[in-house]
């Protein structure tokens, strides 16, 4: 029976890229440099990647390990991809590096990074994916939210897959639990499910 | 199709603390814009729709301005209601861009301060004022905010998760928004004119509005019976070329509401005033097939209301609907756009049940909603 699963997921955590696709696992040195470092073990050769600030950094590092390998436009046209993202410090790691530049001259190339959903906007442009995109604010990673919302948008058939999931920025420590959920009757995947997603978070966040 | 109820509102702008004022004030073609002259928000005087002493809040108050807005806008919807916060039922929804950002100026760097500049903590607190008993639910997603907040709403309300949802745009004017939009060249030397071909830029404005929403179905009064987004996937500050994204979340929300165009009474556009939005706009609506309709914004009344835009003028909307005419698109003289449109011109009666209600934003993100009179 069809039901919505987690397909694969990649995560970012203590300078770690963490993903069940085993070429997509990486450890950094340290937290000033992680960013770039991942970059370059992703391989990606995006130089709009240095325009971004560090929120952006992070969600399209770990979009591009959820990714990698794989062309989600050959399976889905670009409107039936959706993003659904929740952050707890939104974007406040560029707000007060903008609040700094209006002491001089405030500067438009950060004020453009001063919303939170601009990171699913720079996923969104580097795959390709035009479906619906959603941002929350959370404390921390809401399973239920993620659940109850995404389940509703693959319903409804408003997206037929949706890449899902945390991504945070804040005091140079990077964060990122990506997943792409979608309809399968596949038992090799889970279900998508809340107490599941929480266990798999969970047991990332441990290690 | 959908058939989620509106049960209640509440727009607390410069044009007044109710719906009826600020509705009455659009019709009378009032605008809450003015030139301000205050140095500590810019070195130059500018256009913009903001509170003055007299109609705002106290700042003795252990709520921020922004906090004290949406508690009276919400309280203000709910007394018409038998609506409570405290039922396990009742979902709180929070709109914002911005929140209290205007606290990370001039305070010191604290972990104090990180938390109180949080919409998370913006929210509990609001919620905590009304005893609320559910989590509440934050959706910050640039411009589509106020929109994105009620398709949420609307497919909660669907799912049966919550039977009732009570959500509220919100932002304040602030030095940060406002040099941001300044130094992207973006707020206009005037009053803005959406779609007009002199328009050169957006007002900010402050706003707080509230709608109330619920699952239980009266057959009156309005119904919210679609919505869709979509993303340009192009650039993350300027909008697409083409507007077929936007067009795809308008035909997506159209196919949701089982509607075609005949039933179209207006379309309340997001119409900033920037050259490249309203561009945008009219091949959007031209490649939905929707050149026949009239499009207006409300922007020129409001200002950029930001987080709290999609849920002012989506009340506006309705109401225009509920009494069934259409209002014009204030200061579009001369529309200057190249997508096939029809800007409305003049007030003008309707006969029509539905109207859409368009937003896109920064990080190309579109959203669009059908409300329809029951």
């Amino acid at each position: 029976m069809k039901q919505v699963r987690v397909m694969r997921y990649a995560a970012i955590r203590n300078n770690q890229l963490i993903s069940d696709n085993p070429t997509m696992v990486f450890s950094g040195s340290n937290a000033d440099r992680f960013l770039e470092e991942a970059y370059g073990f992703l391989q990606l050769i995006y130089p709009k990647f240095y325009k971004m600030d560090s929120l952006c950094k992070t969600a399209l590092l770990a979009s591009g390990a959820l990714l990698a390998q794989t062309d989600l436009l050959k399976k889905y046209a670009p409107a039936e991809v959706g993003i659904t993202l929740s952050t707890r410090h939104s974007s406040l790691d560029t707000d007060l590096k903008y609040a700094e530049s209006m002491k001089t001259a405030s500067s438009p190339s950060l004020f453009v990074y001063t919303l939170p959903n601009v990171a699913a906007g720079e996923i969104s442009i580097r795959h390709g994916l035009q479906g619906e995109t959603c941002c929350f604010i959370e404390d921390f990673f809401n399973a239920k939210l993620h659940t109850d919302y995404v389940d509703q948008l693959l319903a409804l058939g408003a997206v037929k897959c949706c890449l899902s999931g945390w991504v945070d920025f804040f005091e140079n420590k990077a964060e990122a639990f990506f997943y792409l959920a979608e309809y399968s009757d596949s038992e090799n995947y889970p279900l998508h499910q809340s107490s599941i997603l929480d266990t798999k978070y969970q047991s990332i966040w441990k290690s | 199709m959908s058939r989620i109820q509106v049960i209640a509102d509440n727009i607390i702008s410069p044009l007044g603390n109710t719906t009826a004022e600020n509705f009455d004030a659009v019709i009378a073609g009032q605008t809450a814009i003015t030139q301000i002259s205050n140095p500590k928000l810019s070195p130059n005087p500018f256009y913009a729709s903001m509170f003055t002493h007299a109609d705002n809040t106290s700042v003795e108050n252990q709520y921020t301005r922004l906090e004290q807005l949406c508690i009276r806008s919400i309280e203000n919807a709910l007394s018409a209601t038998n609506v409570s916060l405290n039922d396990k039922d009742t979902i709180f929804i929070l709109s914002s861009t911005k929140g209290n950002i205007e606290l990370i100026e001039n305070a010191p760097q604290s972990k104090e301060l990180f938390e109180k500049v949080s919409l998370t903590y913006t929210a509990k607190k609001i919620a905590k004022h009304f005893s609320a008993n559910s989590k509440p639910l934050v959706i910050s997603n640039a411009c589509i905010s106020g929109v994105m907040a009620l398709i949420t709403a609307q497919r909660f309300l669907e799912a049966g998760i919550y039977k009732h949802a009570v959500v509220t745009g919100v932002d304040v004017l602030s030095k940060f928004i406002l040099s941001g939009f300044q130094c992207l060249h973006a707020v206009s030397d005037n009053v803005c004119k959406p779609f007009d071909k002199t328009r050169n830029g957006i007002n900010l404005g402050e706003c707080a509005a509230t709608i109330v929403l619920s699952s239980a179905h009266t057959g009156k009064g309005i119904s919210l019976i679609g919505g869709a987004g979509s993303g340009d996937a192009n650039h993350i500050s300027g909008p697409s070329r083409t507007g077929l994204e936007l067009s795809r979340a308008v035909q997506s929300a159209m196919k949701q509401s089982c509607l075609n165009q005949q039933a179209l009474s207006f379309i309340s556009a997001h119409g900033t005033g920037t050259v490249y939005n309203d561009e945008m706009e009219s091949k959007a609506f031209e490649a939905a097939g929707l050149s026949e309709v009239p499009v207006h914004s409300l922007k020129p009344h409001f200002g950029h209301t930001l987080g709290a835009a999609g849920v002012v003028e989506s009340i506006i909307t309705y109401h225009s609907l509920l009494q069934g005419i259409i209002l014009p698109s204030m200061n579009c003289e001369t529309a200057g756009v190249s997508g096939n449109i029809l800007v409305s011109k003049k007030l003008t009666a309707s006969k029509a049940s539905a109207a859409l209600k368009t937003a896109s934003g920064f990080g190309g993100c579109n959203a669009a909603i059908v409300f329809s009179k029951n």
